[in-house]
């Protein structure tokens, strides 16, 4: 059962900026941004190759964390104006990136076993005081980003996400927060790619397949379990970050009790799809019935 | 009304569950059963036979009675590491990870248990930066040179070349190699990238006019699609050659390769001598030496090509021919 605790809380450490972040996308501003996957591996692909060159940690990741901003202002960028739908935008981003981090990587492969990383003289030491160090990068980071969400900052880019036509009335240049939210965004995925290679090893250019859809259904599962208990209709930055992390652990421990219970793999998806249905059904109730929709 | 609809839910739901509880395979095992896991990446034939020939290969030479699990994880990261974390924590006694972004994560998670990594890329240097020495490994590559070499000699004339490749971790210093090989051959190897299955299908019908063959490394994701290259290859009457058995026998032409069984004959021996006991540090990293022509009838002819040339250039370089 420790066993058990200690994979999910590992698992969840690193993924829970990427959720946090697609939270932040898909709550405030409104908008499925499938960039994330290109920014996971973006953030992963800077630190490695930066570091392999023998830049220092912290510079490498200062650069993986910029490097995940300046692709969510590219995609905010692609829908300057609403011109082009944020899925659409952020699926072209996506193909970009993908070009983008073989280009940065070299090669679609980068080995960090026998580099200094942020959290190797930590994992050095021991396991536990090497999750204890990752946890902390992930605190920090979440905690930056919640004070931002409870700003006057993060208040401004949920009306951007809800009624931009209103803060354009109110004279704000909602450019700006669409380029900044999707910044801030991005950055919390690179952040998740940059550690995550860290602690697995080496940067893969496939390393964010599926990222985002994974991200997505953790949050729509931890707001809907939520939702039952506070019965609130609407979320605030406190109660969207612990949703999402609900989400996240409800994810990892289905995924791992499942495979402790010795399921085949190849069943793994669906299986895990049918118990979060059961999840969903236990924790929710009907709020439409009949016809009366 | 309403009932009726929540009894179809709830009947819905239970015949969910019991897909679910029928899908448990519940499995004991015995306490001088010796257990390993085997970490596959994702589904693909050429790794269901490094799969076969590992486990049957184990289950003969080993001195202990010995449990297998192979688990998949379909593609995905978050599958892959919960796999090999729970590998780790049930102390399965050797921990075989195929492919090398697999030996990657279990090389960085697992600490204690030994690892048998089966066609990765993983070098004698990076065994040895490592805190705990617990890897021995099986490598599949093929020299790139040895292959241009083969088709040289087959196609003497041959001077243009189209290499299609991926973007997988390993496949990019081969295709360097293979260029430069061609150049000292006078052949010029063209490489073209298809970083998802999706382009192949384009890029098969957008090959280069002058182009006189297609080839493919040992590359996973391109032998997925070669019955693309096939029919190209076909309207084009030109050979399309690979370096595995499996692409031959979906269809290619010809091929230099090893038997992917043999990868997991390899690492069975492997295997077999740490759970004897010997450290697995002190094993060394297996290189596959025994190379063989795998021809394909059936192809060459539509490609118009003659099995003659090949079989006499592996005559003359002494490879074994396989007819597929």
């Amino acid at each position: 059962m420790l066993d058990l605790l200690n994979v999910i809380i590992t698992q969840s450490i690193p993924f829970m900026l990427l959720a946090f972040g697609i939270s932040i996308s898909y709550n405030v501003l409104r908008a499925t941004d499938m960039t994330i996957d290109g920014s996971f591996v973006l953030g992963a692909a800077i630190f490695a190759r930066l570091v392999t060159l023998g830049f220092s940690p912290p510079v490498a990741a200062t650069a993986a964390l910029l490097g995940g901003a300046l692709a969510g202002m590219m995609v905010a960028t692609i829908q300057r104006g609403g011109r082009v739908d944020p899925l659409l935008a952020g699926v072209l981003a996506t193909f970009i990136l993908s070009s983008l981090n073989l280009i940065l990587m070299g090669k679609p492969n980068i080995n960090l076993l026998s580099q200094t990383t942020l959290v190797s003289f930590a994992f050095a030491q021991s396991n536990t005081m090497g999750w204890i160090v990752t946890g902390l990068y992930t605190v920090i980071l979440c905690a930056i980003a919640y004070s931002l969400m409870r700003s006057h900052f993060g208040l401004s880019l949920r009306a951007f996400g809800n009624n931009p036509a209103l803060l354009k009335r109110l004279g704000k240049n909602i450019e700006r927060y669409r380029l900044l939210g999707f910044a801030l965004t991005n950055l919390l995925a690179a952040a998740a790619g940059c550690l995550t290679a860290q602690t697995v090893g080496y940067a893969d250019i496939g390393m964010g397949l599926g990222m985002t859809l994974t991200g997505i259904g953790a949050i729509i599962l931890g707001q809907q379990i939520l939702r039952s208990v506070t019965k609130q209709p609407h979320f605030r930055s406190g109660a969207e970050f612990i949703a999402c992390l609900i989400g996240v652990i409800l994810y990892f421990f289905s995924l791992n009790a499942l495979l402790r219970l010795d399921i085949d793999p190849i069943y793994l998806k669906m299986i895990l799809g049918i118990v979060l249905i059961f999840f969903l059904r236990a924790a929710v109730k009907p709020t439409l019935s009949g016809n009366a929709s | 009304m309403k009932i009726l609809t929540r009894t179809i839910e709830l009947l819905l739901l239970s015949a969910m569950l019991a897909c679910l509880l029928i899908s448990l395979a519940g499995c004991g095992s015995s306490s001088h059963e010796k257990k390993v896991g085997i970490v596959v990446p994702l589904e693909n034939k050429a790794l269901d036979e490094i799969v076969a020939g590992f486990t049957e290969t184990l289950r003969k030479t080993s001195s202990v009675p010995v449990k297998f699990k192979i688990a998949n994880a379909q593609g995905d990261m978050n599958v892959q590491r919960a796999i090999i974390q729970q590998m780790r924590d049930e102390k399965y006694d050797i921990i075989a990870p195929i492919g090398t972004v697999a030996t990657q994560m279990s090389a960085a998670l697992i600490q204690q248990q030994p690892i048998i990594s089966l066609a990765a890329n993983f070098s004698q240097q990076d065994r040895l930066q490592r805190k705990t020495c617990n890897i021995a490994v099986v490598h599949d590559e093929i020299s790139p040179r040895q292959t241009i070499a083969f088709i040289h000699e087959v196609y003497p004339q041959l001077t243009q070349l189209t290499l299609v490749h991926s973007a997988s971790d390993k496949i990019f210093p081969e295709v360097k190699a293979a260029v430069e090989a061609g150049k000292e051959m006078g052949i010029n190897i063209q490489p073209v990238m298809v970083p998802t299955l999706n382009e192949l299908y384009s890029v098969a019908n957008a090959l280069p006019q002058n182009t006189q063959g297609i080839l493919v490394l040992k590359d996973i994701l391109i032998a997925s699609g070669i019955s693309t290259l096939e029919i190209a290859a076909q309207k084009h009457h030109i050979p399309l050659i690979t370096a595995d058995q499996g692409s031959v026998q979906d269809g290619a032409a010809f091929a230099l390769g090893v038997h992917e069984r043999e990868i997991g004959v390899e690492g069975a021996k492997l295997a077999a001598a740490v759970l004897s006991g010997q450290p697995v540090c002190s094993l060394p990293i297996v290189d596959m030496k025994r190379l063989t022509v795998f021809m394909n009838t059936a192809a060459l002819a539509k490609e118009n090509q003659s099995p003659a040339a090949i079989q006499a250039a592996a005559k003359k370089l002494n490879y074994k021919i396989e007819m597929e």
